[in-house]
């Protein structure tokens, strides 16, 4: 999202899917990913 | 009077022929008026047109193969699991990240794919969907209890919609009203270059009453357009407080028609011999890779079940464009899909790589579907309306562009008007 959002790239596509993966994962806890879950079937996403 | 050199006011899935039609019957005065002094431009969305996938277009004026979202959920690296597009998936600076690294302070709201809310240096950002607690929608934490206050409510429960249309109209009403206070007060209070921010409602309106409007079965097409009479008049208040030389563009991420049928396309794959699925199936995780060669994920997305990418892929990397070929084939004689884009068609960018291998793109009515919970090929719920590519808006006051619009441009455009320069995104200033 922002400028500020400082976050170090690893050297390497590889690195740097993980890294990105990892960010994807903080962004949700367990229970919020249920919920995300329901939201988006409630809409036939999933 | 409020400050902005820039507004951008979203309604999310608005499709430009409905704005016309009842522009031209009489009703809809602001955007009727608005509609006076710029072009009401058709406009497209990138593909899949999802909110997720256009808005980020929308918001950093590229193409998803520069900004890395193609849909609200994507499979982990290494693994069959499924994990969500947020924020962090949003891989180029959006125009309020720009303004802030050029000085300039902003107030962003309800922009889906934003959660969680990042600092938006000294300005404001409340995230819109998906946006599972509120808690975490809201830069800076301070302005939880001015929202809480007015009532403020990230979404809708969808899930009314599902079961009682009636309080899910009530709701999505309620809900307008408190999300247009908020917008008000913010412009009154809060002083910025730019003001950037959606509403979502539209797109659930039109995804539980559409079908309903165009049949002009009642109560829900008057509540369909009286929606939308509320949605102008909030159109009406934000605008009449800009200053006469702010920059004002609306848009659409992408249009709306009416569903005929919910398309499984999995559940086609597997009838063909492409899939195999663990039975009973809940989500692409119980796929049987050794027996895969292609899976679909929502909306219409095909990806190959390509050896050393995904796991288990069988699919040799020699082999990708001969399959590819023959999937496109089997693809576009389907009776439900219009065309077919491939990787390289739909898709430019260092992002491009983690893009489906083809996209479908559908007949209008039939809404193609990721999801494996049910073994039928098609079947319709409550859901009566459906996503577009076409038909999606844009409207700059005082610009009268020729030709179709893009999403992107909107990015291009509202960093245009804040005097940062334009010339590296893939969207074009309208002017």
């Amino acid at each position: 999202m922002s400028g500020e959002r400082e976050r170090p790239r690893p050297d390497g596509p590889a690195a740097e899917q993980a890294d990105d993966a990892d960010e994807q994962d903080e962004a949700y806890s367990e229970d919020e990913e249920a919920a995300v879950a329901a939201r988006l079937e409630d809409l036939g996403y999933i | 009077m409020a400050s902005p050199r820039v507004c951008v006011i979203g309604l999310d899935g608005t499709p430009a022929s409905y704005l016309r039609r009842r522009i031209a019957d009489g009703f809809l005065p602001n955007l009727a008026e608005l509609s006076r002094q710029g072009t009401l431009m058709s406009a497209r969305a990138p593909l899949p047109p999802i909110s997720s996938v256009s808005w980020a277009s929308a918001s950093t004026g590229v193409n998803p193969g520069r900004h890395g979202v193609f849909g609200f959920v994507e499979r982990k690296p290494e693994s069959w699991d499924l994990t969500f597009t947020n924020v962090f998936t949003i891989a180029e600076p959006q125009v309020w990240a720009r303004a802030a690294e050029a000085g300039m302070r902003s107030v962003v709201v309800n922009i889906p794919g934003t959660y969680p809310a990042q600092p938006n240096g000294s300005g404001v950002l409340i995230s819109g969907f998906v946006s599972p607690t509120f808690e975490r929608s809201v830069q800076p934490p301070s302005l939880i209890p001015f929202l809480q206050e007015r009532g403020y409510l990230i979404d809708v429960d969808l899930g009314l919609g599902h079961k009682d249309l009636e309080a899910f109209c009530e709701q999505l009403f309620a809900h307008h009203a408190a999300r247009t206070r908020v917008l008000v007060d913010l412009l009154d209070g809060e002083a910025c270059d730019l003001f950037y921010v959606a509403f979502t409602g539209t797109d659930r309106l039109h995804h539980f009453l559409w079908e309903q409007m165009e049949r002009g079965e009642e109560p829900w097409a008057s509540r369909f357009h009286d929606y939308y009479a509320a949605v102008d008049a909030s159109v009406g208040e934000i605008v009449s407080r800009l200053p006469d030389d702010c920059r004002l563009i609306l848009l659409s991420d992408h249009g709306f028609c009416r569903l005929d049928q919910e398309v499984f396309v999995n559940r086609w794959l597997e009838r063909d011999g492409w899939i195999a699925l663990e039975e009973p199936a809940k989500s692409i995780a119980s796929v049987i890779p050794g027996r895969t060669r292609a899976y679909c994920m929502d909306p219409g997305r095909l990806y190959l079940n390509l050896a050393g990418r995904e796991p288990g892929g069988i699919v040799p990397p020699a082999e990708y464009e001969s399959v590819r070929d023959e999937l496109r084939r089997w693809a576009e004689a389907l009776p439900f899909v219009q065309r077919v884009a491939t990787r390289e068609e739909a898709f430019s960018g260092p992002h491009a790589d983690r893009a489906p291998d083809l996209v479908l793109v559908s007949e209008n009515g039939w809404d193609l579907k990721g999801a494996v919970r049910t073994a039928d090929l098609q079947g319709k719920g409550r859901l009566t309306g459906m996503h577009t590519q076409d038909d999606a808006f844009v409207l700059v006051r005082g610009a009268h562009p020729d030709g179709e619009a893009d999403v992107q441009d909107v990015a291009a455009t509202a960093l245009d008007g804040l005097g940062i320069d334009a010339s590296g995104v893939d969207g074009r200033v309208l002017s």
